[in-house]
């Protein structure tokens, strides 16, 4: 069985490098390569949720823990089902959508090395392989979100999200060391055996690595970035993947969390406030796919919420549906930005009513996103809400909630209006007034998913749920509880639509303030530390930032030439783009700071150069000179033999 | 005495078969035409391959002590065996273009083997005589290939070389002579019993002669001043040598010295490595920021690189982590370090960093693999030296010196700056000249380009194969550490 | 005299060789006249291991093949010593060290 274990990480990871090797040649056959192997992945997945294997090979082999190790238990065995059908639909969704002519070979290369990477990231059960998958996750995405490189800010927005899921990550090699020298292993479920200081440690870096990964308070600026990604790939990143891997890392390190104590206040607290600030941001939103990021980021707080006070069942739970609604919803916008050309809440007026099939699953959808019951969202965000103790985090929940039925409620109000027949169409490429019947289908499925997982809401389900993740025990809402939200749910979601139709000047007012613009998150995180660094290297040679940028741009470009050898000149232009913003950028913020910090880093790199000339002092040629420093050195060596002790 | 039952010729069959080899081929290079000096490269290089299979092929016996306890046969010797045999072979081959039709070819063959041999001899000493003797051995022909082409760079070079090699190997028997006086013998099992109730002061210049002696062959601090300047002297493949073979032999026996005489003694002589570890890799990394001579460079980066291998000697007696991350750190250096001087060695006309990028310019699977191995040097995942300095930096911090771990941390981190400075211009020029190459692709073959590359040929195979073994050491390190070191 | 006082003695003038000749090969300018001194060094060790070998370890042989390897390294340092001498006067027609620093930074 372990073989099978194999197969569902190397399938998809050998199909999509064999694909990026072909290269171009492959595009025709891409697509449906793709779609046959998360296909047959779904029975993968199905056969290794059944067997729950097991799957070890050396890598290090001098420490305990080693290996990489795949293990399937219950928590990994749901993920691995849902992240599975999900790739599966999206990949059937991005054979629809994504253009004939485009790159496709590459496309979908990434799309299955990036799904790989997240099957092995659910079931690694050592460091180094979640490590592993972790960074193949990253890089891929990058490559995805960035796939219309020659678009501008599309690399830009690939780069960001590369980077701020970067500087998270270090927080997972941080948390690999405190287990290395806590516990001399490095087998996951040894980290909550880490003692004292170590386990603070190990705790903080993983806190840090899932925030970062799942877009939390206060990296969430990714996440809008990311929306510059084709429409599957959003689908794919927020639902089951990427944001994904951050809620199920804390699910599954909430041992470790707990034991620590302060990590898991501090988890559900961030998840609660990203929940409800983020759920506000999206409701400031003018762009279907910006608020839906967004509300992503919203709907994972109520999973790291669910991590912080030890619900992993209802966690468990609120990451399967929000991965099916948000699909559903994603693919929904793709389709009309691909049909319409537009995904300005604006330009989409009535859309569902151009597209009655599309138009019913996104509905669904969103109102499985508003909580209303007795659709999914609604039964697993109670779940979580019942774990939580303290008054003033389940009011925040609470109030997070609501505001979901908010943001729903805008979807809602817009795309079920009547059609005005003035909607500002083909903003953003040339629409083409149709939807395939595939997306139509695919959608259809995610909301019947979506709506079908209400069923979590039965006590007997719940129970069932909780008996395959090993946490019998865990509270679940009582009915009062779950009229409750399911009330609070219908009440906003109905005052919102009412709003938006008899007052929209309200919501015009809302996307002028500064929650529009994502409350401020993407300067909080800017490039600026690292391209101070950059500057003090530069500080101690002039010429190298010139050319390592010019080195960079090359590199990328050679690497990108690999991929598509056909549009070189288009390459061109993007790379000195590249170059020049950089460059830019650099001299912006060293306009921008020139006081104490860089008075620093210039002191810092004049001290090192300064060193670097007196190491070779030394070096003077004359060999009388070596003889007697040697001596002298040998002497203290001698000295300092005799003194310590 | 004891008896003749460990007195068993066969343990030493790979150092036979070296030495075989460099009888053989002084020999056959006598009776053979200056033109035809090719075969002694083939007999040298089969010695070498078949010391190194019958070194791998005693790996997994039991370590013994043979010749009345002079040479220690274990898994250090082994590895140093088997990573010094096939160093040998590869850099026999690295020279070979530019020895090729030399009047004194075979004589540097035979130098090298010979070289590689007092490289194994220091490593497997289990007496202090038998390792002044390696040092000569390891000393003394490395002096000639050091000056090999008699010019006026080389000369130099080889003064230098041989002086500060000269009074380091005084200072070496001042050393021996000491521990002599202190003990009243010279085996290293018989001095670990005797030395912890010697005089401090007589142990103090007894294990500062010995380790200085080691510490020159290995490039350490405070005796490193001859690494720069023999590296720039000599020509590219004789410098990948001087730093990489003798280099593994000290290294190995510093470290038996640490764990077998000197375990006991009541000095803090792990203190006194892992300070010369500290100032090795800061002033290699530190003497290299600035520098534009790729050869030179290299040099410091191998003060560097001796700095972290110094860390593992450090902590020889404390863990028994110690002995796999030698045995991980060594190959993966080797490797890596002989893939970086034969890039030097493919522009063998190019002495700085400009220089070679141009040289190489249209030739980008270079640049890759010179960035594979410069990265490796730094120690990047997925290399060999990654996995290494990875268990250094473990048994290190398992032996107690989590300062030291701190210190090459962040030198492990400054380091990369200065292989930067290397791959940014060589990187960039491959692009720039990116348009030569397809017009010249297009003139078809047999441009001038391509004439020129046949002449380097044998450095660019070992470039590339010191690239993609550099990455499959790494990348399969689980699997070839379990074979090696089956624990 | 008791031997321990000859020892002492022994031993002090090899120490006494062990200096001056680390003071010659420190001071001295040309390749010969270093290469001297260092033999001076060796020459204490002769005297030291022989010293050793006759008043300490007398039924060990490991004092007395310490005495043989330092008239081994004597000859063999010195015999490359004038082979590096003679090619560098070749090359450079030089016989002082300091004149040669071309290597160096």
């Amino acid at each position: 069985m372990s073989a099978v274990l194999g197969a569902l990480v190397l399938l998809p990871a050998l199909t999509g490098a064999g694909l990026l090797v072909a290269g171009r040649r492959a595009d025709r056959a891409a697509g449906p390569l793709a779609v046959a192997v998360t296909a047959a992945g779904v029975v993968v997945a199905a056969l290794v949720a059944g067997a729950r294997p097991r799957l070890s090979v050396p890598f290090l082999g001098i420490v305990d823990g080693g290996d990489l190790r795949l293990v399937v238990d219950g928590l990994s065995a749901v993920l691995v089902v849902l992240v599975a059908g999900i790739a599966l639909l999206v990949t059937a969704f991005a054979v629809a959508d994504v253009p004939g002519d485009a790159a496709r070979a590459r496309f979908f290369g990434f799309l299955l090395l990036f799904v790989a990477a997240m099957l092995a990231t659910v079931t690694a059960a050592t460091l180094p392989a979640l490590l592993l998958a972790w960074e193949v996750m990253g890089a891929t995405s990058f490559a995805l979100i960035g796939f219309r490189w020659e678009e501008r800010g599309k690399l830009a927005a690939g780069t960001r999200a590369f980077v701020t899921t970067r500087a998270g990550d270090l927080g997972l090699y941080v948390a690999a060391g405190a287990a290395l020298a806590a516990t001399g292993s490095l087998v996951l479920a040894d980290l909550e055996r880490a003692d004292g200081g170590w386990a603070d440690v190990a705790a903080a870096g993983v806190l840090v690595a899932a925030l970062g990964k799942s877009a939390q308070l206060p990296f969430s600026a990714w996440l809008s970035a990311a929306m510059q990604g084709p429409s599957p790939v959003s689908a794919l990143l927020h639902s089951a993947t990427m944001v994904a891997a951050g809620g199920y890392l804390l699910i599954r390190m909430q041992p470790l969390l707990a034991a620590t104590g302060w990590a898991a206040t501090a988890a559900a607290w961030t998840g609660a406030l990203t929940a409800l600030v983020l759920g506000a941001v999206a409701v400031a939103q003018t762009d279907l796919k910006q608020l839906l990021a967004a509300s992503t980021a919203a709907q994972i707080g109520f999973v790291v919420l669910a991590a912080g006070v030890g619900a992993t069942a209802g966690g468990t739970a609120q990451l399967v549906a929000h991965a099916a609604v948000k699909a559903g919803l994603f693919v929904a916008a793709g389709a009309w930005l691909t049909a319409l050309g537009t995904k300005q809440l604006a330009g989409l007026r009535g859309a569902a009513r151009r597209y009655p099939g599309m138009g019913a699953a996104a509905t669904v959808a969103a109102l499985a996103l508003a909580g209303v019951p007795p659709l999914s969202l609604w039964a697993t965000k109670d779940e979580v809400l019942a774990g939580v103790d303290g008054t003033a985090l389940k009011v925040v929940g609470l109030a997070a909630a609501a505001v979901s039925a908010v943001y729903a409620g805008r979807i809602l109000a817009v795309v079920l209006a009547r059609p005005a027949g003035d909607e500002a169409f083909d903003e953003e490429e040339p629409g083409t007034r149709r939807i395939p019947a595939l997306t139509t289908v695919v959608a259809g499925v995610l909301a019947v998913s979506a709506a079908g997982l209400g069923v979590l809401a039965l006590p007997a389900v719940a129970e069932e749920l909780k008996a395959a993740l090993d946490a019998e025990g865990e509270p679940s809402p009582g009915l009062g509880e779950l009229l409750l939200s399911g009330a609070l749910a219908l009440v906003a979601l109905g005052l919102t639509v009412a709003v938006v139709r008899a007052r929209p000047a309200v919501l015009e007012q809302l996307s002028r303030g500064p929650l529009a613009s994502w409350a401020g998150l993407g300067r909080l995180l800017s490039p600026r530390p690292a391209m101070a660094v950059g500057r003090a290297l530069a500080v101690v040679d002039e010429e190298l930032i010139d050319r390592a940028v010019m080195g960079v741009a090359l590199g990328a470009r050679r690497l990108a030439g690999m991929a598509s050898r056909a549009d070189d000149s288009v390459l061109d232009g993007a790379v000195s783009g590249v170059a020049a913003a950089t460059r830019r950028t650099a001299a912006g913020s060293a306009r921008i700071d020139t006081g104490v910090v860089d008075g620093l880093v210039r002191a810092t790199a004049r001290a090192f150069r300064r060193a670097g000339s007196a190491a070779r002092r030394p070096q003077t040629g004359l060999l009388h000179q070596y003889y007697a420093q040697a001596v002298v050195g040998l002497g203290f060596l001698l000295v300092l033999l005799l003194v310590v002790r | 005495m004891t008896g003749m039952g460990d007195e068993r010729v066969l343990a030493l069959l790979p150092e036979l078969l070296l030495l075989f080899g460099a009888v053989g081929g002084l020999l056959l290079g006598l009776w053979t035409p200056q033109h035809r000096q090719w075969r002694v490269r083939l007999l040298v290089t089969v010695a070498c391959l078949a010391s190194a299979v019958a070194a791998a092929v005693a790996l997994p016996e039991p370590a013994e002590r043979v010749f009345e306890g002079t040479w220690v046969v274990d898994t250090t010797t082994g590895v140093v065996r088997i990573v010094v045999a096939l160093g040998v072979a590869v850099l026999v081959w690295l020279a070979s273009a530019s020895l090729g039709g030399h009047p004194r070819e075979t004589e540097a063959y035979v130098l090298m083997l010979l070289g590689g041999l007092g490289s194994i001899a220091l490593a497997a000493s289990g007496d202090l005589l038998l390792l002044v003797a390696g040092y000569l051995l390891a000393s003394v022909p490395l002096y000639a290939l050091a000056g090999f082409a008699k010019d006026s760079a080389g000369v130099e070079a080889t003064m230098k070389y041989y002086l500060m090699g000269a009074f380091v190997g005084v200072l070496l028997l001042v050393g021996v002579a000491a521990l002599v006086l202190a003990a009243g013998t010279t085996s290293y099992v018989d001095l670990a019993v005797l030395l912890p109730d010697a005089s401090p002061a007589l142990l103090a210049v007894g294990i500062l002669g010995v380790l200085a002696g080691v510490a020159f062959k290995a490039g350490a601090v405070p005796v490193h001043f001859w690494v720069p300047d023999v590296t720039a002297g000599t020509t590219p493949p004789m410098a990948a040598y001087i730093t990489t073979i003798p280099k593994i032999g000290a290294v190995a026996a510093a470290f038996r010295l640490l764990a077998e005489p000197f375990a006991g003694v009541p000095l803090d002589v792990p203190l006194l490595v892992a300070v010369i570890a500290a100032a090795s890799m800061t002033l290699g990394n530190l003497a290299a920021f600035n520098q534009t001579d790729v050869l030179r460079l290299l040099a410091y980066s191998t003060v560097s690189q001796v700095g972290y291998l110094f860390m593992v000697v450090a902590v020889a007696a404390r863990t028994g982590l110690a002995v796999p991350a030698l045995a991980i750190y060594l190959a993966g250096y080797a490797v890596t370090n002989i893939g970086a001087f034969a890039a030097v060695a493919a522009a063998p006309a190019a002495r700085t960093i400009t220089d070679w990028a141009t040289a190489v310019g249209r030739h980008r699977w270079l640049v890759v693999s010179l960035v594979v191995c410069l990265l490796g040097l730094v120690g990047t995942p997925p290399t060999a030296v990654f996995v290494g300095k990875l268990a250094v930096f473990v048994a290190a911090w398992d032996g107690g010196l989590a300062w030291l771990v701190v210190i090459a941390a962040i030198n492990t981190v400054a380091s990369l700056f200065y292989y930067l400075r290397w791959i940014a211009p060589a990187a960039t020029r491959v692009a720039a000249s990116e348009s030569t190459t397809a017009a010249a692709r297009r003139n078809g073959p047999g441009t001038s380009g391509e004439t020129a590359q046949r002449d380097v040929l044998e450095p660019i195979v070992v470039l590339h194969a010191a690239a993609v073994v550099s990455l499959l050491l790494g990348i399969g390190s689980g699997a070839w550490l379990t074979v090696v070191l089956p624990s | 005299m008791t031997a321990e006082l000859v020892l002492q003695i022994v031993l002090t003038v090899a120490a006494g060789l062990v200096g001056v000749g680390l003071f010659g090969a420190l001071s001295q300018q040309t390749i010969v006249m270093v290469m001297m001194g260092l033999e001076l060094v060796l020459n204490g060790v002769l005297l030291a291991g022989g010293a050793a070998w006759y008043f300490l370890a007398p039924e060990l042989p490991d004092t007395q093949v310490l005495v043989v390897v330092a008239l081994v390294v004597m000859a063999v340092e010195m015999a490359m010593g004038f082979a590096v001498t003679v090619a560098f006067y070749r090359a450079r027609q030089l016989d002082m060290i300091d004149m040669a620093s071309d290597l160096r930074g």
